[in-house]
């Protein structure tokens, strides 16, 4: 029971480290490297299927297509809030750069409020 | 002495400036902008990429028009109304103003007067206080779903709003230099009270009239929107920005 409550420990604090991971070099690199990481374990899993079910036992989780499992749900969630996260900054770069070009505009056309400061 | 009425006096370009975010309003925004010339001298209207014309239409009708090049949502539209009159016009209080009708000119000008007159930094139209007239021809469905707004509100701001999605606002200069809309739909107003608690700006509850006509309620949000509300609210809580 332990050992579950580790892995979840453990799960939930790869989440969260994944989840704060932004745009930056660093944080690419770190990102390209877990999905290289990934995709080696999963050759590993391919090409030695019991080992997948040594460690699925050792942690106490039952099968190692629970674990595949488990873990693919966690790197699923993971990509869903990166995406999510990603979405929403272009977004708020679109809404900044529309609002420029509108302002710029009424800049180039002389709109004329009353009283209007000058530059 | 002769007792003459005062007429309401016409709020000046250097103490006013009403927001307009337009969105395919060609049928009304003509009406609804002379009514508002009557009462304010700088109006300045933000078309969200219409596609009826509506930003030529303001622009004839006297109107300050900032153009998107896309349409970006309402809350998009009143942040850019906003960050052209802090730096364009030398007004005291920013009013936003909704672009269907629904708002009385006069109403705007209570709002203008609290803030100007120091009441607080920001004046909140609503439909609900006890003063204000019976919204008698509200749809049931939206006086539902606003009574859950304002619940809702309450427990993320913590804010006893009791009108909490209407769009008629005066903000005083200081506060709107406060002010960082991101929330480019509906889910704005919610942001704004939020912004408001946070930056603990003074406010106060204006009764305001909502006219419910056949079009403006033909163009009004669906009860649906309210989902999207609630989710961009929650959501903004899980990817707070530093």
């Amino acid at each position: 029971m332990t050992i579950k409550l580790l892995l979840l420990a453990a799960f939930a604090l790869l989440a969260l480290l994944g989840a704060r991971l932004g745009e930056s070099p660093r944080d690419m690199a770190l990102k390209r490297l877990a999905v290289l990481g990934l995709f080696l374990a999963s050759s590993v899993a391919v090409l030695f299927p019991d080992a997948v079910t040594t460690v699925g036992q050792w942690v106490g989780v039952g099968r190692g297509t629970d674990l595949v499992l488990y873990l693919f749900v966690v790197v699923s969630v993971l990509v869903w809030l990166g995406t999510y996260k990603r979405m929403t900054r272009l977004d708020e770069q679109l809404t900044q750069l529309a609002r420029a070009q509108a302002l710029l505009r009424a800049e180039a056309t002389r709109q004329h409020a009353p009283g209007r400061m000058e530059e | 002495m002769q007792d003459t009425a005062v007429p309401p006096r016409r709020l000046p370009a250097t103490e006013a400036t009403v927001i307009v975010p337009v969105y395919n309003e060609a049928t009304v925004l003509g009406e609804v902008l002379a009514d508002l010339h009557a009462v304010f001298e700088t109006v300045v209207c933000v078309d969200d990429a219409s596609r009826d014309g509506s930003a030529a239409l303001a622009e004839a009708c006297g109107a300050v028009v900032l153009r998107h090049p896309v349409n970006l949502g309402q809350g998009a539209a009143l942040q850019t109304g906003l960050t052209y009159a802090l730096e364009h016009t030398p007004a005291r209080v920013f009013l936003t103003f909704d672009a269907d009708g629904q708002h009385d000119p006069q109403d705007a000008r209570a709002l203008a007067e609290a803030v100007l007159s120091g009441r607080a930094d920001v004046a909140l139209g609503s439909r609900f206080l006890a003063a204000a007239p019976a919204a008698s021809d509200m749809p049931r469905l939206r006086r539902l779903l606003l009574r859950g707004g304002v619940v809702f509100t309450r427990l993320t701001t913590r804010l006893a709003v009791t009108d909490t999605h209407n769009g008629l606002r005066a903000v005083s200069r200081d506060a709107a230099r406060l002010l960082d809309i991101r929330q480019r739909g509906m889910a704005h107003a919610s942001e704004l009270l939020r912004l408001i608690a946070v930056h603990r700006i003074s406010y106060v509850e204006v009764p305001v009239h909502v006219r419910y006509t056949e079009y403006s309620l033909h163009k009004g949000q669906s009860g649906l929107n309210a989902v999207n509300v609630v989710a961009d609210v929650l959501l903004h809580g899980v990817f707070r920005r530093s």
